[in-house]
């Protein structure tokens, strides 16, 4: 009886990682050798993968929706008499290879490509006196990679060669390729009757999106009013026969789209970007819209949305938004947003502080419009179509007072829409 | 009824039952290396299945102790007849020391293996053309009775290396067959975008040369086509230019996802004339082949695959020193 290991397998040149689409068993479920176990997705290919070993699944270590980088264990199988010269191969041991530099066939099937330097790595050794042998490489199979160095050069010298953190740093290149800090953060434990959700597939982009937004932008946050009482009255009037002639609803919401657009042709600051050294003013105008699912939440883009009239961007709403009912965005009708319309108001909201849509520099959020009494340049009191326009931005990118004149042209735009404006 | 073919083909009962069996190893071979690519255990596959028929049939009309090949990267059911093992094929798909073909070196699917008169060949397609031509001009200057069979995809028709290649040997009158294997994709272009004539085999008078077009689904078909091949290169008639028309069954490689090229109704159409089970259903109807002799032939494959996958898996790579090997003249 021997407990095997199941990893990550490399679909494919290149692929440096792959995504547990489904699980074809379950622990407890007895596997023949090359049975499938799991449908795996990847950059390049979907594919069934079947298992190394004949057994029992003890463990499913990745779950549906997680990427694993190649080489990370994937589950656990116990077999029956396990071939011990079988067992060695696949779980090397590790120290050897790390007190061997001079790596022979055991440590080769720990980190094969430990020894095969890249051009660049050799030269940026050579040229800081860095000993590669003395070196933990992160890429595939054990591979020192340029990044390896470069940190290596910018935390100051060579490590020293622990053996202990050789010994833990074998194989799986998990902490390797993205070097992110290792969160201390300590998480609550479920009760009895509590329901655990796994966070798998969109929620787990969403949250990554979110963290990194949050936690990388200086949020800052303003509010103007706006009184759209003649876009109200004037939609309301050409509402049914825009129906009828077109076949789908011109919402409230391509009038503000459309208005942002235009505000964002004359503010492009506002339609920009934070990279690092420099600011990224984009050229073209594509405005992500939020669109909600029961339980997620997508942000496809209306491209060029400055070139397009009212009834085309309504076209483009009522498209994107079946094509997330439905499931069939694609990737392409994700990309390239250049500022994010939120339009919280679909759901009663009146104020709200968007997350930025990483990595634009602002979130404009279309509150609810709701009737309210104002009191008019006249003095006179009048019941009238109110709405708050939100935005939050980047304060790296952006400050106040470019934000507040940007925000007031759209309110001026939104004010001045009536029975003459066009929506073609 | 159907006729008894393979007979009046002058091959015996024996022959065609050994073609099928050389065809299901192929397919057999190539399966399992699917199976040990998606389990991450060798790095790429690319494969024979669809095509074993016309390569089995062809290969066995040839004189497989002179005559010299140089397949492409598809043709197991090739290399097989001419001699190869499972277990040299498996050695090369784990890149081992002791594949025959490159000793680990090349990808899976350039086969070469001297003793068996198999000539190595390029990554880039069609370069094994010329080369045919060149052994076939040899084996004339030397005055031996061989042949050169050479293999190719139709894409591979329309490179330069085919067209220089199938003209010095038309004008020369050199002992070449010329085999391509149209799959009907040339990774994801289809024929229709590849070639603007109705056949590959159109192309033969061009050159000078006899064209024929056959059923790459029928081991039998080929057989024939081939075999008169090579009676016109023994006569000293010069080259033929063969089209075996077939189906890719799997993806261009392991690294392909098809679906984005072609639908599955397409494939599933197409593996209704998977040439096993229709050389299968022969054999069946002539009386060679019961469901019992299948599976005892089944058993001994599957028996041959497993042991030629473990003994290639748990083989030495080569020594990094020997890189350099072949490299230099010692």
């Amino acid at each position: 009886m021997a407990i095997e290991q199941m990893t990550m397998p490399q679909l494919g040149e290149s692929v440096t990682e792959g995504t547990i689409s489904k699980w074809l068993v379950a622990p407890g479920d007895k596997v023949n050798k090359y049975d499938p176990i799991a449908e795996v997705m990847t950059d390049k290919v979907n594919a069934e993968v079947p298992s190394s070993f004949t057994g029992t699944i003890t463990e499913l270590v990745g779950e549906e929706g997680q990427t694993l980088q190649v080489g990370e264990m994937i589950c656990k199988i116990e077999t029956e008499g396990a071939n011990p010269a079988e067992q060695k191969q696949e779980q090397p041991a590790a120290s050897e290879a790390a007190e061997n530099p001079v790596a022979k066939s055991a440590g080769a099937a720990d980190q094969p490509n430990k020894k095969r330097y890249s051009p660049a790595v050799l030269r940026l050794a050579g040229e800081h006196g860095i000993d590669l042998d003395q070196v933990t490489g992160t890429g595939a199979g054990g591979r020192i990679t340029r990044k390896d160095i470069q940190r290596l050069i910018e935390t100051g010298g060579v490590q020293e060669q622990n053996p202990e953190e050789l010994k833990t740093a074998a194989p799986a290149p998990k902490s390797a390729s993205k070097p992110e800090p290792k969160e201390e953060t300590s998480y609550p434990a479920s009760a009895a009757g509590d329901k655990e959700i796994p966070v798998t597939g969109v929620r787990k982009a969403i949250a990554s999106n979110m963290k990194r937004s949050k936690t990388e932008i200086p949020h800052a946050w303003t509010m103007m009013e706006v009184d759209v009482t003649n876009m109200v009255a004037y939609r309301n009037s050409i509402k049914d026969s825009f129906k009828k002639t077109e076949g789908f609803n011109l919402t409230f919401f391509a009038f503000f789209v459309k208005a942002v657009a235009q505000a964002l042709k004359e503010f492009p600051q506002m339609n920009s970007m934070w990279a690092g050294d420099k600011i990224i003013q984009k050229k073209d105008i594509n405005i992500s819209i939020a669109v909600a699912t029961e339980d997620s939440l997508f942000v496809p883009v209306i491209k060029n949305a400055d070139e397009k009239t009212i009834k085309g961007i309504a076209k483009d709403i009522t498209g994107l938004a079946k094509k997330v009912r439905d499931g069939k965005l694609t990737a392409d009708d994700m990309q390239g947003g250049t500022f994010t319309v939120n339009n919280t108001g679909s759901f009663g909201s009146v104020q709200s502080m968007g997350i930025i849509n990483y990595p634009q520099a602002a979130i404009l959020q279309v509150e609810s419009i709701v009737k309210r009494p104002v009191v008019m340049d006249n003095g006179m009191i009048a019941v009238r179509d109110m709405v708050n326009l939100c935005l939050s931005l980047d304060h790296r990118v952006l400050d106040g007072l470019v934000c507040g004149r940007f925000l007031g042209r759209v309110k001026q735009i939104l004010e001045s829409i009536d029975e003459k404006t066009s929506v073609y | 009824m159907s006729t008894n073919r393979h007979q009046a083909l002058g091959l015996t009962d024996q022959e065609a039952v050994d073609m099928y069996r050389t065809m299901l190893l192929a397919r057999k071979i190539d399966e399992r290396m699917w199976l040990l690519n998606r389990s991450g255990k060798i790095p790429f596959v690319i494969s024979c299945q669809g095509q074993e028929a016309a390569q089995v049939g062809a290969a066995f009309a040839l004189d497989r102790e002179m005559d010299y090949v140089l397949p492409y990267y598809r043709d197991m059911g090739v290399v097989l007849a001419f001699g190869m093992t499972a277990k040299d094929l498996m050695m090369s798909g784990f890149a081992k020391a002791a594949d025959p073909n490159s000793g680990g070196r090349q990808m899976p699917g350039h086969f070469g293996q001297k003793k068996n008169r198999i000539v190595t060949g390029s990554s880039p397609v069609t370069t094994q053309v010329p080369h045919a031509v060149g052994i076939a001009l040899a084996g004339r200057m030397e005055k031996k009775d061989i042949a050169a069979f050479v293999t190719f995809g139709e894409g591979s028709s329309n490179q330069g290396d085919f067209h220089e290649g199938a003209n010095f040997a038309a004008v020369h009158k050199l002992p070449v067959i010329f085999m391509c294997e149209n799959n009907k994709y040339a990774i994801s272009v289809p024929y229709d975008k590849q070639v603007a004539c109705e056949n590959i085999s159109d192309r033969a008078i061009g050159y000078g040369m006899p064209g024929v077009t056959v059923n790459g689904n029928d081991p039998l078909e080929v057989y024939q086509a081939v075999k008169e091949a090579r009676e016109r290169a023994r006569r000293g008639e010069g080259p033929t230019l063969i089209e075996t028309i077939s189906y890719r069954l799997t993806p261009h490689s392991s690294d392909d996802d098809d679906s984005s090229y072609r639908g599955r109704e397409e494939v599933e159409e197409a593996k209704k004339s998977d040439p096993l089970l229709t050389y299968q259903a022969y054999l069946k109807e002539t009386g060679l082949l019961s469901d019992e002799i299948e599976q005892t032939m089944l058993d001994e494959i599957m028996a041959i695959v497993n042991e030629a996958t473990d003994e290639a898996e748990n083989a030495p790579y080569a020594a990094p020193e020997s890189a350099l090997d072949y490299v230099y003249a010692k």
